[in-house]
């Protein structure tokens, strides 16, 4: 596998097709590797069949079954570019950023291969990579402390650097804070004072707080108006445009297309589809059903509800 | 009808006012758009409108009659996050029964699985948990149904789905709809059939 790589590496410039995409010829990879490469993911989890009557034995020798949620994904993230993952819920989409970020639920069987950096990670690799290099965006709002004022939830505590740079970081979340539209007296409140789309602002801050190289935003946008929604992909586009690779997770197929450069579209644990934003432009475009039905159950284009089984999440 | 009256309420003695003598009416089969940029109190309205939190003064009323203190709650909400409104330690078969009657054809119609059933809440997806929430709100045969950003989690292909449901069930038992929606072309089709 890794020798593998390392010769698609050096025909990169050459093949307009590689790792399951293409790209923009724009698109460099600077020092001959994507930022992220995650290749043949496949995440299962371990649960337990219905316990069969007959006591505690049984209750304790219970059969468990192992259920793949993702399957043989693969997916890469250039420097400088967003890649919008599109798709059912409930298709393991958070699965995969979870896999990325190396927090795996203790039932949890993940295999496959990620590169970072042109690195091959290990488990521990992603866990210390968290935080310094690759930040995240969670869906959830419930990811706060519910117990901590949130201006101090964004700015950490317990610093290396002391006052000095408990301070620095102090002035760096009231930056973020006033380029999100969050007033000084935010930073005073609890998560349960926040509306959602400000709990969500803060969620972002966090993450940009510590100038990562790699985001990934799982969900970051449900509860925003829409001038906020686009202020909020806008600034991971430039975040993008800054260098930085984003790897935005979303089901707003329409919001994607505003801001990625290529699309992945997700279907019941993979990527069925890797595709150039234009080609959305109409339902021709398109290759797979999922991806067409995606499209015309948008409110602007039809608000179809697929009948047939199989193409619903 | 669904009415609101003179409603004043903030969330502690320092904390500004956010409803200062607010009234507000829904009847039978009528479908509201609730309309507010981020922060204006739209989620606020919707859970002192179900029940969620009591005005400091002013009523909620349902047919002229407070909304009850025990059982049921005639206006149901379906709220913004699914995984704060279910039990962690229970299955989703028993949040389910918390609603009264199982109705397995509510549940296909609105895409659960029987799998889903005897799972807990972090073994689903956030849309799946929706989808849950969605039916035990519809099983307890509420008159009025409070969506507040219901399908802003969802992809379009459920999120057309599950409103499909919500839609039909809502003109078959002539439920008022109150809603919420940053999408201006979701708002757009829910409110012209």
């Amino acid at each position: 596998m890794e020798r593998g790589t390392q010769r698609t590496h050096q025909d990169h410039q050459s093949q307009e097709v590689h790792h399951h995409h293409s790209h923009a010829p724009h698109q460099a990879h600077p020092g001959g590797h994507h930022l992220l490469q995650v290749e043949g993911l496949t995440v299962s989890f371990r649960m337990y069949e219905d316990a069969p009557a007959g006591g505690l034995r049984a209750f304790l020798n219970a059969p468990q079954r192992t259920v793949d949620v993702v399957h043989d994904l693969s997916i890469s993230v250039h420097a400088g570019e967003v890649v919008a993952v599109v798709g059912a819920s409930g298709s393991g989409k958070t699965l995969l950023a979870d896999s990325i970020l190396g927090l795996f639920e203790p039932n949890a069987l993940v295999t496959g291969t990620i590169w970072y950096n042109g690195e091959r990670q290990t488990a521990e690799g992603l866990r210390a990579l968290r935080g310094r290099g690759i930040s995240f965006v969670p869906q959830s709002v419930a990811c706060l402390d519910p117990l901590m004022r949130v201006g101090k939830q964004v700015r950490g505590f317990r610093h290396a650097g002391g006052r000095a740079e408990a301070e620095a970081r102090a002035r760096r979340q009231r930056e973020l804070f006033a380029r999100y539209g969050l007033g000084p007296e935010v930073e005073r409140l609890y998560p349960f004072q926040l509306s959602g789309g400000m709990a969500r602002r803060v969620l972002l801050c966090c993450a940009l707080m510590d100038a990562p190289q790699l985001i990934i935003a799982d969900e970051p946008t449900p509860g925003l108006n829409e001038e906020l929604a686009l202020q909020a992909v806008q600034d991971l586009r430039d975040f993008a445009n800054g260098g930085g690779g984003v790897m935005l997770i979303t089901h707003d197929v329409e919001l994607a297309l505003r801001v990625a450069d290529r699309i992945a579209v997700f279907q019941d644990g993979t990527v069925v589809e890797e595709t150039s934003v234009a080609a959305f432009a109409s339902p021709e475009g398109l290759r797979h059903p999922f991806t067409r039905a995606l499209w015309r159950a948008l409110p602007e284009h039809g608000f179809a509800a697929p009948v047939e089984e199989g193409v619903h999440a | 009808m669904l009415e609101a009256r003179n409603i004043t309420f903030r969330y502690g003695p320092r904390e500004p006012l956010i409803y200062d003598g607010f009234s507000f009416s829904v009847r039978p089969g009528e479908r509201v758009h609730l309309d507010a940029p981020s922060g204006f109190g739209k989620t606020t309205l919707c859970r002192l409108l179900s029940g969620y939190l009591r005005p400091l003064s002013g009523e909620v009323l349902v047919d002229g009659a407070p909304l009850p203190a025990r059982g049921a709650c005639p206006v149901q909400l379906i709220g913004q996050h699914p995984e704060r409104v279910l039990d962690p330690r229970m299955r989703m078969q028993a949040s389910l029964a918390e609603a009264g009657e199982m109705d397995a054809g509510l549940l296909a119609r609105l895409g659960i699985r029987d799998e889903w059933l005897t799972r807990f809440p972090h073994e689903l997806s956030g849309g799946e948990m929706q989808r849950f929430c969605i039916a035990r709100a519809l099983m307890a045969r509420p008159k009025y149904l409070i969506a507040d950003e219901t399908s802003t989690m969802l992809d379009a292909v459920t999120q057309a789905q599950i409103w499909q449901v919500i839609l039909e069930e809502a003109d078959a038992r002539n439920m008022g709809l109150v809603f919420t929606t940053h999408s201006r072309p979701l708002a757009t089709r829910l409110l012209i059939p």
